[in-house]
C-alpha cells in the first residue's frame, strides 16, 4: 500500500523533476529471452521459436535454407554482420520501424516486403511470395531481435554510418589501390571471394539494385566494418574511393530495368558455377 | 522406356502442385513422386502407379494448418509424422485384411467424395490462380462472397492473366490430348509468365514464382522423435485415419477396375501392404503420404505397361528429368499451378458418371450427401457419410425377421429367419403376442444368425410367462453360442432348449 502511494507520488513528481519534458530516455530494455544460439541447442521448439531459429538459419546460411529464392553466393549475414546483431553493420533489430513509407517502390512497406526486396536485390534472386515460409521465418527472427526496442525509434547504430564529406570526390583508381592493399587478400583478385570472404562483384554478387550498390552506403559499411578485424582503420576518403571502385565493377543487372538481361543471367550463373566446379575438381 | 518417360513428364507438375496444395515445399512433392512410387511398385507387384494425391494432399493441409503456419518448420515436421501415422494405419489395415471391406463401400459415395474433393480443389486453386496467396478463407461460401464483393481489390491482375491463360490452354488441349493436356496448360502459362516478365519486372508484377528446387538423389530425413511433437499424435489421429482410408479406398477402386479387365491383375492385400509400407517409409526420404493415382495408372496402362518395372523406371525418370531441367521450374509462376489445380479438380467431376446415377434415387442421394459433407464440413465428414450410407442396405437387410408358422399336430412351430436383435425386437414381441393362445409353441431358431441379449431376455420372459400359465415353450437352437447365451439368461430353466426338431416334439408330447 505505502509502496503504491510512493510510486504514485514519484510518477506525479517525475515530470516536474525533469522540467516537465516527456523526453526521458526509456530505461534500458529488459530482454527476457535467450539468445538464438541457446535456442539452437533445444530439442523441441514451439511454432514461434522454430520459426525464429529457421529465420536465423536463413540469415546465416541463405543458400542452404532459402536457396529457393536466393540467386547468388552471399548470405544475409555477409552484410548484416553477426546475423544482424552488430551495430553499424546493418543490424536487423528494426521491426519497430515498419511498416513505413519508402520511395524505392512508392508505398507503405511492411518488414515482409523489406525482406523480399533484399532477396531480389542483395541476393539477386527472385521475389518470394508475401507468405512464403522463408519470409515469415526471417520476419519472426527480426522481431525476436527487436524485442525491447521502442516502436518507431531507430535503434542505436542502425544501418551503416554516414561518412562526412571529405571535400574530395571519390576516386575509383585510388580505390583500386586501396582494394589491392587492403581487401584483395580476402576478397580475391577478381573480387569473386572464396573460402575467406564473400564475392564483392561478378555474377554471383549483389546486383545493381542493391543498397550496397549505393556508394555512400557501401562506403559507410566498409569504413565501419572492413577490413574485417581491422574495422575503422581506413580513412573516410579511402573507404569512399574503394566504394567507388566497387561500383565500377561488373555485377548482375538491376531487375527493375533490365528484364531481358535478367532472363539470361541464370544461364550465365549456371555456366559460371559449372566452370568453377570443374576447375576445382581439376586442381584437386 | 518410353512409358517411363511420359509418366515422369506428367508427374512432375502434378507432384509440385499437390505439394503446394498440402502446404509443403515443392521438392517434397517430387521426392514423394519418386520414393512413394518406387516403394509402392517394389512391394505392390502390379501396374498401379502412385504418388502425391489430390484428396490426401488437401486433407493434409486441412489437418496441419491449425497447428503451424503453412510450410513452417513445425508444419513440415508434423506432415512427416502424419505420413508415418497414415503408413502405420494402412499396415494395420493390411494386418487385419481390411482391404476386402472396401468392397462394401457404395461406389456412389466414393464418386461423391471425389466430386467433393474436386470442388474443394477448384476452390483452393483460386488463391494461387488469382494471386491472392495467403488469403486463406476456409469456408467456401465466405470465400465466394468475398471474391464477388471485394474481388477486384484482392486479386493480382498479372497473376490472373497467367492463371487464365493456363486454364484456357488446358480446356482447349483437353479435348485433343485427354491425358497430357496438363503439360500443355503448364507450358502456355509458363510462356505467358516469361512474356509478362520481359516487359514488367517481377518486383512490380509480384507474380509468385516457384523458385529453385534443391536437388538430392537420396534426400534422407527422419521424423522428429521429440515427445513434445508426438504429443500431437492424438490430435492428428482422426485425420490420419481419414487419409489412410481415402488412400486405400482410391487404390481399391483402381484395383477393382484393373481386375475387371484382367482378373487377378491386382492382389488387393499385397497392394494394401505396398501402400502402407510406402507411406511408412516416406518420412525417411523427405516425402509425404500418397496414394495410388487414377491418372498415372491410366497412362501406365495405356502405354502397355505389364509389370511393376515400368513404375520403378518412371520414378527413376523423374529423377533424371529434375536433374536436367529442374532449373527451369525456378521461373514457373505459381498461378500456373493454380490453373493446373483447377483443371485437376474439374476433371474429378465426371458428368457421365453422375448422370448414370440419376436413375437410382438412393445412389444419387448418397452422392449428394457425401459431396456436400466434403465441401461444407471436411473430408472426414464425407468419409463418415460414405460409410453410413454404405451401411444402409446392410442395416435394412439385417433388420429383417421372417416368421413361418408350421403346424405339427396340436403344436405350432414358428420358423424364424433373419436376426433376433435390438432392431427386430418389436417384430419378435408382436409375433409372440399373437401366439399367446397356443398351448404348446416351438420356436425354430436354426436359421437365426444373430441373437443378442435383449432378444434373449425377451424370449426368457416369454418362457417364464408361459410356464406360469402352464403353457410351455420349446426352442430349437442350433448354435452353441446362442445356446449358452440363453442358458445364462435363464437360470430358472423356464425355456426348454433342444438340439433338433424331433427333440422339440418329444418335449411337447412329454408336457401334454
Ligand atoms: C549485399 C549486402 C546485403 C545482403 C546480402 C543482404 N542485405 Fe539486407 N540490407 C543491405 C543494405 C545495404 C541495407 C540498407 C538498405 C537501405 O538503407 O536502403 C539492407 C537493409 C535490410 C533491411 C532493413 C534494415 C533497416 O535498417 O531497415 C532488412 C530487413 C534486410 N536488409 C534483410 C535482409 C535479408 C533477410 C537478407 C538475406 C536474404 C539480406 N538483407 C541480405 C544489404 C544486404
Ligand atoms: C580479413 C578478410 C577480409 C578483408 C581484408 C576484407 N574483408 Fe570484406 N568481408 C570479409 C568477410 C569474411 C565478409 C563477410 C562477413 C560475414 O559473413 O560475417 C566480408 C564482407 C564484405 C562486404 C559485404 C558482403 C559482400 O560480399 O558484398 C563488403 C562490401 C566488403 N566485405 C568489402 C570489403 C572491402 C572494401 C575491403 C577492403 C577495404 C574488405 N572487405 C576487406 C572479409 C574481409
Amino acid at each position: 500500500m505505502t509502496r503504491g502511494v510512493l510510486t504514485l507520488a514519484a510518477l506525479l513528481l517525475l515530470p516536474a523533476a525533469t522540467g516537465g519534458s516527456a523526453e526521458v530516455d526509456p530505461p534500458p530494455a529488459v530482454i527476457d529471452h535467450p539468445p538464438v544460439e541457446e535456442l539452437l541447442t533445444r530439442p523441441f521448439l514451439d511454432d514461434h521459436l522454430a520459426n525464429v531459429v529457421y529465420g536465423f538459419r536463413i540469415v546465416t546460411q541463405t543458400g542452404r535454407y532459402a536457396g529457393r529464392y536466393a540467386g547468388n553466393d552471399l548470405t544475409c549475414a555477409n552484410c548484416h554482420l553477426d546475423a544482424g546483431r552488430r551495430t553499424d553493420a546493418l543490424p536487423l533489430n528494426v521491426a519497430g520501424l515498419y511498416p513505413k513509407w519508402r520511395g524505392k517502390n512508392g508505398r507503405m512497406n511492411g518488414i515482409g516486403l523489406r525482406i523480399r526486396e533484399c532477396f531480389v536485390y542483395s541476393m539477386d534472386g527472385i521475389m518470394p511470395p508475401e507468405h512464403a515460409p522463408e519470409v515469415m521465418a526471417v520476419a519472426a527472427y527480426i522481431s525476436y531481435l527487436s524485442d525491447g526496442q521502442t516502436v518507431g525509434r531507430s535503434p542505436p547504430g542502425r544501418g551503416a554510418p554516414t561518412l562526412p564529406d571529405t571535400g574530395l570526390d571519390p576516386n575509383p583508381s585510388r580505390g583500386a589501390v586501396v582494394y589491392a592493399s587492403h581487401c584483395q587478400a580476402c576478397h580475391g583478385d577478381d573480387g569473386a571471394g572464396g573460402e575467406t570472404a564473400p564475392p564483392l562483384w561478378g555474377v554471383l554478387s549483389y546486383n545493381r539494385g542493391a543498397g550496397m550498390n549505393n556508394t555512400d552506403k557501401a562506403a559507410g559499411f566498409i569504413w565501419a566494418n572492413m577490413p574485417l578485424g581491422q574495422e575503422r582503420t581506413l580513412s573516410h576518403q579511402q573507404a569512399q574511393d574503394v566504394a567507388a571502385f566497387l561500383h565500377l565493377q561488373y555485377r548482375p543487372a538491376d531487375p527493375r530495368h533490365d528484364t531481358l538481361i535478367k532472363m539470361v543471367e541464370p544461364l550465365v550463373k549456371g555456366a559460371h558455377r559449372l566452370v568453377r566446379r570443374v576447375v576445382a575438381l581439376a586442381s584437386s | 522406356m518410353g512409358n517411363g518417360f511420359v509418366g515422369a513428364l506428367l508427374v512432375i507438375p502434378q507432384a509440385i502442385t499437390f505439394a503446394h496444395l498440402a502446404g509443403l515445399p515443392p521438392e517434397m512433392g517430387l521426392f514423394s513422386a519418386v520414393y512413394v512410387t518406387f516403394f509402392a511398385c517394389l512391394f505392390g507387384g502390379s501396374i498401379i502407379l502412385g504418388g502425391p494425391n489430390t484428396a490426401v494432399s488437401i486433407q493434409m493441409g486441412a489437418a496441419l494448418l491449425p497447428f503451424a503456419g503453412s510450410g513452417s518448420p513445425l508444419y513440415v515436421e508434423l506432415a512427416i509424422i502424419l505420413s508415418l501415422l497414415v503408413g502405420m494405419i494402412q499396415m494395420l489395415a493390411w494386418g487385419g485384411r481390411l482391404a476386402t471391406t472396401f468392397q462394401y463401400i457404395n461406389p456412389a459415395t466414393i464418386t461423391g467424395i471425389t466430386v467433393g474433393v474436386g470442388v474443394l480443389i477448384m476452390l483452393a486453386s483460386l488463391d494461387p490462380l488469382l494471386g491472392m496467396e495467403g488469403f486463406a478463407v476456409g469456408n467456401p461460401l465466405a470465400k465466394l462472397f468475398l471474391l464477388a464483393t471485394a474481388g477486384m481489390t484482392l486479386i493480382n491482375p498479372y497473376a490472373t492473366l497467367v492463371g487464365g491463360v493456363t486454364l484456357t490452354a488446358g480446356f482447349l488441349a483437353r479435348r485433343r490430348y485427354p491425358r497430357f493436356f496438363l503439360l500443355h496448360a503448364m507450358l502456355a502459362g509458363y510462356v505467358t509468365g516469361m512474356i509478362i516478365h520481359a516487359f514488367r519486372p517481377q518486383v512490380e508484377t509480384e507474380i509468385a514464382l516457384l523458385g529453385a528446387l534443391p536437388f538430392a538423389w537420396l534426400p534422407l530425413s527422419s521424423p522428429s522423435w521429440q515427445w513434445e511433437t508426438w504429443l500431437m499424435v492424438p490430435r492428428l489421429l482422426g485425420d490420419a485415419l481419414a487419409i489412410a482410408f481415402i488412400g486405400l479406398a482410391q487404390t481399391m477402386v483402381i484395383a477393382r477396375q484393373l481386375n475387371l479387365n484382367n482378373p487377378g491383375a491386382v492382389a488387393i492385400h499385397r497392394e494394401t501392404f505396398a501402400q502402407g509400407i510406402a507411406n511408412l517409409l516416406a518420412p525417411f526420404f523427405s516425402s509425404f503420404a500418397g496414394s495410388a493415382s487414377f491418372n498415372r495408372t491410366a497412362v501406365n496402362q495405356a502405354m502397355g505397361a505389364a509389370s511393376p518395372l515400368t513404375g520403378i523406371i518412371a520414378s527413376l525418370f523423374v529423377w533424371g528429368l529434375i536433374a536436367l531441367f529442374g532449373g527451369l521450374f525456378r521461373f514457373l509462376p505459381v498461378p500456373v499451378m493454380g490453373g493446373m489445380l483447377f483443371l485437376v479438380g474439374w476433371g474429378m467431376i465426371k458428368p457421365a458418371e453422375i448422370r448414370l446415377l440419376r436413375l437410382l434415387k438412393r445412389e444419387q442421394a448418397g452422392l449428394a450427401v457425401t459431396a456436400l459433407a466434403v465441401i461444407f464440413l471436411d473430408l472426414t465428414a464425407g468419409i463418415v457419410a460414405a460409410v453410413l450410407f454404405s451401411l444402409i442396405p446392410f442395416l435394412l437387410g439385417a433388420a429383417r425377421l421372417d416368421v413361418r408358422p408350421v403346424r405339427i399336430g396340436a403344436t405350432l412351430a414358428l420358423e424364424f429367419q433373419g436376426n433376433l436383435f435390438f432392431a427386430t425386437l418389436e417384430k419378435l414381441a408382436a409375433t409372440l403376442e399373437e401366439r399367446r393362445g397356443e398351448a404348446g409353441l416351438i420356436l425354430n431358431l436354426k436359421q437365426v444368425s444373430t441373437l443378442d441379449p435383449a432378444a434373449g431376455a425377451m424370449l426368457v420372459r416369454e418362457g417364464q410367462r408361459r410356464q406360469q400359465l402352464g403353457q410351455r415353450l420349446a426352442m430349437f437352437v442350433d448354435s452353441r453360442v446362442h445356446h449358452t447365451l440363453l442358458e445364462r439368461l435363464d437360470p430358472n430353466r423356464s425355456l426348454i432348449l433342444v438340439g433338433s426338431m424331433a427333440e422339440a416334439r418329444e418335449a411337447m408330447l412329454a408336457m401334454a
